[in-house]
């Protein structure tokens, strides 16, 4: 399960092709492609699993879910983690 | 009361006892000096700003103090000092307004942190802002310059002051440092302004002052909603040109730009990107000042009609 490590609400700003994110926590602000910043949203409320995430984004994105999918979702996770955004419990 | 309603000597007797105290932008500042020269130059450049009362509270209160020693009979050196703290190495005496006016920056730059601070010039036409942030030597000043000799409104040279709360830009009409080869640049440009000595062989190379229109300090309460983000680039021989800029890429030029941006925090983020959503946002090339300051112009009155 994936959770946020950044307080909340996020300040997440969408420039259309890419996001801002200011982390209240280290005064940091991120740069962040638009999947990265959508799946920050979707841990806003609640700790979800990679699986979970991605059928969600797929969902909202309209794109089928599939293994590359997943993928692309689980790299997205990986980056976040190491930027110290998200943890996984 | 302005500080043209009193005499220059009214205002050498205030600096050398209570203080010239007047109206920066949204700042109320305290000189204390015996410097004549320097206290004549502040009534001539800022006239029209409003005269304090002695016992007016002021965020800034600053002596510019003259060297004590041997020395200040050989070489005699000026010294800023902000509440006892002086920033500074001393400056040659007779280089005592240049120092004031950075040291006056420092101040503002370092604690002003209600506002969001960038390093950037701000005019007004037709009630909207252009924001102007730009690095040293980029030409920000000149175009600044050029740009308040044919009918802008100075808001600042140096500073783009936003109020966190409304996203306004707020003015602090100062004078213009023109440096080297712009002083003569503007000085033919727009021979109708008002300069003050040239300083030479500062720290910055020669310096001249440009006063700040009087209509500019008259409405130096007058916020103004800001409507383009310009990062000019001032380069000899360059063809004028003026290109959209992404609004991310505005934002990250203005969040590396800002003075304060990481003591603002959360609500400097939501500042700035509230700044670059809202504003057209263009990066100018430029080697020729009539070019640029036309162009500009031409660009604020067109989204006029």
């Amino acid at each position: 399960m994936y959770s946020l490590n950044t307080p909340t609400p996020i300040q997440c700003v969408d420039f259309n092709t890419h996001a801002f994110m200011y982390d209240r926590r280290t005064g940091e602000t991120h740069y962040l492609s638009l999947l990265p910043a959508e799946i920050l949203l979707l841990l806003e409320n609640q700790s979800r699993s990679a699986h979970d995430i991605a059928t969600i984004v797929a969902e909202a994105c309209e794109h089928p879910m599939t293994e590359e999918w997943q993928t692309s979702i689980d790299k997205a996770l990986d980056g976040l983690s190491q930027l110290d955004l998200i943890q996984q419990q | 009361m302005k500080i043209a309603d009193i005499s220059i000597r009214d205002g050498i007797k205030k600096a050398a006892t209570s203080g010239l105290r007047y109206q920066a932008g949204p700042f109320a500042v305290c000189i204390y000096t015996r410097n004549t020269s320097l206290v004549e130059l502040i009534l001539r450049f800022y006239n029209q700003s409003t005269l304090l009362e002695d016992d007016a509270v002021c965020q800034f209160h600053i002596d510019v103090l003259r060297s004590g020693g041997l020395r200040r009979f050989i070489r005699p050196k000026a010294i800023f000092s902000i509440d006892a703290i002086r920033p500074f190495d001393p400056y040659p005496y007779d280089q005592a307004f240049p120092m004031l006016e950075w040291g006056l920056n420092w101040c503002i730059g370092s604690t002003a942190h209600q506002y969001l601070i960038l390093h950037s010039a701000v005019v007004e036409r037709n009630g909207k802002a252009l924001v102007l942030p730009a690095q040293p030597g980029s030409g920000k000043s000149t175009l600044c310059a050029g740009l308040i000799s044919r009918g802008w409104r100075l808001l600042s040279d140096e500073f783009g002051i936003i109020d966190q709360k409304t996203g306004m830009m707020v003015p602090l009409p100062r004078v213009i440092p023109l440096k080297n080869e712009s002083i003569e640049l503007v000085q033919h440009y727009a021979p109708e302004a008002v300069f003050g000595p040239i300083f030479r062989k500062t720290r910055k190379g020669d310096v001249c002052h440009m006063a700040p229109p009087p209509s500019s300090l008259q409405r130096q309460l007058e916020q103004a909603k800001p409507a383009w983000v310009i990062f000019p680039k001032y380069k000899h021989g360059q063809k004028t040109e003026l290109k959209v800029e992404d609004k991310g890429v505005a934002f990250t030029r203005m969040s590396n730009n800002a003075f304060n941006y990481p003591m603002t925090m959360g609500r400097g983020f939501q500042t700035l990107t509230g700044l670059a959503k809202q504003a057209q946002c263009f990066s100018l090339q430029s080697g020729d000042l009539d070019e640029a300051v036309t162009l500009l112009t031409q660009l604020a009155d067109e989204c006029e009609t």
